[in-house]
């Protein structure tokens, strides 16, 4: 992977128009949006969700200053096409509601109780593995996205609050309901939705 | 029972995010009870098994020479191009392989710079 001076140096070659620079982005950051495809089970429609990002990328790589990393634009736009790729499959419900409002979030913490159950571990890897993915595509897409920028990007809190335009504190207590609704999943599977 | 604000704790301690001070006042409270260390232990196992369902492949080679192919290099750029694109279709999944095949190229061709002349 390139480190940041190296990203930015590569960003800018490809705004001039270098192809050799476009094709290491390309190259080196195609793991991200690879990775967050998989988490979504994006299936058949992964390579056109794929190449919809790729021409977004391309198509506003102009407006890309270097404010923030790279890697962190490039996330936004992959969540974002997957948004729109649920919305239209309606395969989630809606953004905002899933989580609720940031005045709700004191309240959660007195409403949340309880010792975690222990549903996931008696399982066996591979139907460990169908069984969380499983939860994890009945979470809201809010929840989901938390989950897997942490869990599977390994991103810090501070990073995925820039994605997702959330204050540490925010990402910490979300964080935290989403692996409480996914333990809770786990422990009461749902039908899968269509 | 373990208060929702603990569990919230946990999970943020599992994630290295607490400062040292509030690290060093669970960890505290981790050795004398045992019902928060267990929930610390399934929070962890929780987050290991979404780990487990990370895909370490790399995306089909296919797919990444179409994202690349939405930058044409220009007519001078094109001999190096197709070499990089034989070296892939022989056997290298690997794009960043193609890359510095390319860039192999151009320095054994005395270039200081991967930029070809225009």
């Amino acid at each position: 992977m390139t480190n940041a001076t190296d990203t930015a140096a590569l960003v800018r070659a490809a705004q001039a128009g270098e192809a050799w620079a476009w094709y290491r982005l390309v190259d080196a950051h195609q793991g991200i949006v690879f990775g967050l495809l998989q988490a979504w089970n994006a299936g058949a429609e992964g390579e056109d969700l794929f190449q919809e990002v790729f021409l977004k990328v391309h198509k506003y790589l102009h407006t890309w200053r270097g404010e923030a990393a790279f890697s962190t634009w490039l996330y936004q736009i992959t969540l974002n096409t997957l948004r729109t790729w649920a919305a239209r499959r309606k395969q989630a419900p809606l953004l905002e509601a899933d989580l609720g409002s940031e005045e709700d979030e004191a309240g959660f913490m007195d409403q949340a109780p309880a010792d975690l159950p222990d549903p996931v571990l008696a399982l066996e890897a591979e139907a460990r593995r169908r069984a969380v993915r499983e939860a994890l595509g009945q979470l809201p897409p809010l929840q989901r996205e938390i989950l897997v920028l942490r869990d599977i990007q390994e991103l810090s809190y501070d990073d995925i609050g820039q994605i997702l335009h959330l204050e540490p504190g925010t990402v910490k207590s979300r964080l935290f309901r989403a692996r409480q609704a996914l333990i809770a999943r786990l422990g009461h599977p749902q039908a899968t939705q269509p | 029972m373990t208060h929702a604000h603990d569990l919230a704790l946990l999970s943020a301690y599992l994630d290295g995010e607490l400062g040292v001070d509030a690290a060093q006042a669970l960890e505290a409270r981790l050795r004398q009870e045992p019902a928060l260390e267990a929930n610390l232990a399934r929070l962890r196992r929780t987050r290991e098994a979404v780990r487990e369902t990370a895909s370490r492949e790399a995306p089909p080679l296919a797919w990444t020479l179409k994202a690349m192919a939405l930058v044409q290099p220009r007519p001078a750029q094109r001999p190096g191009w197709l070499l990089a694109g034989l070296v892939a279709g022989l056997g290298s999944r690997r794009a960043d392989v193609v890359g510095h095949s390319l860039q192999g190229v151009l320095r054994a061709r005395g270039r200081r710079k991967v930029r070809l002349a225009r």
